[in-house]
């Protein structure tokens, strides 16, 4: 009766699970902030897209005494019951974290109008649905400068997640970056496929490096990490990140990370629902909102020099003021000339 | 009374001990076992939508279930199910979008591409095993991987649409929708082929002399091949159809719940689907009611999460164990027929 065994040992293992992952929370007081999430399939724990949004709701608990719930989807067909579980538990503000849960929102916003909702990076035209986007190509032109004014062999290089338009806007402003501060500069662009590979990704940015280009500009969710794993053994080259802040992640190699402020646009929405004043229509944040931002250069300020870094300053300031206007897509890149400043 | 005594020292009895271990899980993790399972089964039966929401993921387990059943009888271990799904998804959102023609028609080409385009990627590995004995283990495993790389490819290439703010096709017109059983749900009558495809796969295997070779080649193939029975022709072709059950499957997810397709289709429909088989005993109609079985853990473990604050991924457990559970037995069945007496 050796198999016996299995059973004790499989309920260890089962209550280990449950027990490291589980946790308690109060049902919501009466008038309290109900706040609701449903992640996209990357879930929480991706140290990028969803894990900023998180922190958004987060910090709406501590700020606002808010009540949060958050649903994970499994795949694409999670997101419409997740949505309408939430909406059926009448949450103040329903987010939906993601590009890929437009159509879904906008079925369920139209047959619940009274019901609000959020959605990142995507805009649905829907009276209760606020849309927030960010302007990355804004960042991603800091990131193309520094990247361009770093550089010892006149090449650097983007390395994206997939080829669709939201990408694009990084890609383009990188790009635009690097021109201001050097019109002539070699750009390499490679894509990873998709957001979770991180083989690849580690594959990818050591064939960029390879073929000359010493500064690689990775945004490729996951997949970064991989990218991160390839530049700790190189010696003369250098990454920026993206999304969440990954400087810490190759402490001296990553020369700044492009952060996203997804928990920035999260707590907004709900500060104005507190206020009475609820968000609606399409919110656009930049640099000038904190939407998108550079780090703050913690292990390479000596390795960057002042001078640098005031240029950069100066370059955030003409776009915060209108005076640079940096490309979201590929066509506007093409006709994007420098501006002095 | 033997068969039903079977039943219970093996599936429902693995079923058994699972809910057990969850339930004590449940108890150590600070979560009322009672509020869990009755959020779990509230969440799956508890009204007309829930119901639907459950047979919806039914439907999704039960084409690859009976795909992979049929593999199995006929003595293949086709556990590339996850990529056939993908790949008959994936014909179908691609013609989908571009056809406009009545809804009739329309199920009918899109559901048969679906079905011959997993049956080739199911064929592929019958072809490989039958002229080059390539172990079907490895060769459909494998070919999963080439499948999601070659949907991302294809989705983030030539087939995405211009519109989507992602990486994804443009969505079936509506004529291309398969119609609705229950209106305002996403039960479609996809279930009902899944079901009469269920009957027809246990009359093929139990009445028929296609159906006959096919277990003879399962459980005695020496014999079955000394009997004439044509070997290569049984193995590719098991395999292809198993691949065209599978295929049909993600064919009936693209046009009748998600109306596009992406590679978020599945969250591994393909694998928990071998389960589903096995729990079913490899009997047709026992797995239509395995699925159902793990339909409601599927969409009663989104409720779980949603109501009881379960974490997602404690079905997933659930459904480990019984996997595991299931597998042990086997193994000490085996062993303790071998062993010396």
């Amino acid at each position: 009766m050796k198999h016996k065994g299995i059973v004790p040992l499989a309920m260890a293992a089962l209550a280990l699970a449950l027990s490291g992952c589980a946790h308690h929370q109060a049902g919501p007081r009466p008038g309290q902030l109900k706040l609701g999430m449903v992640t996209d399939v990357g879930g929480l724990g991706d140290k990028s897209f969803n894990d900023s949004a998180y922190r958004g709701l987060l910090l709406s608990k501590a700020k606002l005494g808010a009540y949060i719930r958050v649903l994970q989807s499994r795949s694409a067909a999670d997101y419409q019951p997740n949505l309408i579980a939430l909406t059926n538990q009448h949450f103040n503000m329903i987010y939906a974290i993601g590009f890929l849960m437009n159509r879904d929102l906008d079925q369920i916003a139209k047959q619940n109008p009274t019901q609000h909702y959020a959605i990142i990076d995507a805009i649905v035209n829907e009276p209760n649905v606020v849309s927030v986007t960010f302007k990355e190509q804004d960042g991603s032109f800091l990131a193309g400068a520094l990247a361009a004014m770093m550089t010892k062999t006149h090449q650097i290089a983007f390395l994206g997640g997939q080829d669709i338009p939201l990408l694009h806007k990084f890609e383009a402003g990188y790009i635009a970056g690097a021109r201001e501060i050097d019109p002539k500069i070699k750009v390499d662009v490679k894509w990873v496929g998709s957001f979770d590979d991180v083989a690849s990704g580690k594959e990818l940015a050591n064939v960029l490096y390879d073929s000359g280009a010493d500064i690689i500009y990775a945004a490729a969710g996951k997949a970064n990490l991989g990218a991160i794993d390839a530049v700790k053994s190189r010696q003369n080259d250098y990454l920026i990140g993206v999304d969440s802040n990954q400087d810490g992640l190759a402490p001296g190699k990553i020369l700044t990370s492009m952060v996203k402020r997804v928990d920035v646009g999260v707590f907004d929405v709900a500060k104005a629902l507190q206020n009475g004043h609820p968000l609606t229509g399409h919110i656009v944040l930049g640099l000038k909102d904190n939407g998108v931002s550079l780090t703050h250069f913690k292990y390479t300020r000596a390795l960057i020099g002042a001078a640098r870094i005031r240029r950069l300053h100066q370059l955030k300031r003409a776009i915060v003021d209108g005076k640079i206007v940096p490309p979201a897509t590929r066509a506007e890149l093409a006709v994007w000339k420098p501006v002095k400043v | 009374m033997n068969a039903y005594r079977r039943l219970f020292s093996g599936p429902l009895g693995a079923i058994a001990i699972a809910v057990a271990l969850a339930a004590l899980a449940m108890i150590v993790a600070g979560v009322s076992p009672i509020a869990g399972f009755s959020a779990l089964f509230g969440g799956a039966l508890g009204g007309t939508s829930d119901i639907a929401e459950t047979l919806v993921q039914t439907t999704a387990l039960l084409f690859p279930a009976l795909g992979i059943t049929l593999a199995f009888r006929g003595g293949l271990f086709n556990i590339g199910a996850e990529g056939q799904l993908l790949i008959g998804g994936l014909a179908a959102g691609a013609v989908g979008a571009h056809l406009h023609a009545p809804t009739a028609v329309a199920a009918v080409v899109l559901l048969g591409l679906g079905a011959i385009a997993g049956g080739v990627w199911g064929g592929l590995a019958g072809w490989m095993k039958a002229y080059f004995n390539a172990n079907e283990i490895i060769s459909t495993l494998m070919l999963n991987f080439v499948a999601a790389a070659l949907a991302s490819y294809l989705v983030v290439g030539p087939l995405r649409s211009p519109q989507a703010t992602g990486a994804e096709t443009a969505p079936l017109p509506h004529s291309a929708w398969l119609p609705l059983i229950v209106p305002d749900t996403r039960l479609s009558i996809s279930i009902l082929i899944a079901i009469a495809l269920a009957f027809l796969l246990r009359f093929v295997l139990t009445r028929t002399i296609f159906g006959y070779e096919l277990r003879a080649v399962g459980e005695a193939p020496e014999a079955a091949r000394r009997n004439g029975v044509q070997m290569r022709r049984m193995t590719w072709l098991t395999l292809a159809l198993s691949g065209a059950i599978s295929g049909l499957g993600g064919a009936t997810i693209v046009t009748g719940v998600m109306h596009t397709f992406n590679t978020e289709l599945s969250p591994g429909y393909g694998f928990t689907a071998i389960a589903v088989a096995l729990v079913g005993d490899l009997d047709p109609l026992w797995v239509c009611v395995a699925a159902f079985g793990f339909g409601i853990l599927e969409s009663g473990g989104l409720a779980m999460q949603a109501v009881a604050q379960v974490p997602k991924d404690a079905i997933h457990v659930i459904e480990g164990c019984i996997i595991l559970i299931l597998a042990a037995r086997r193994y000490v069945a085996t062993r303790t027929e071998s062993a010396p007496v």
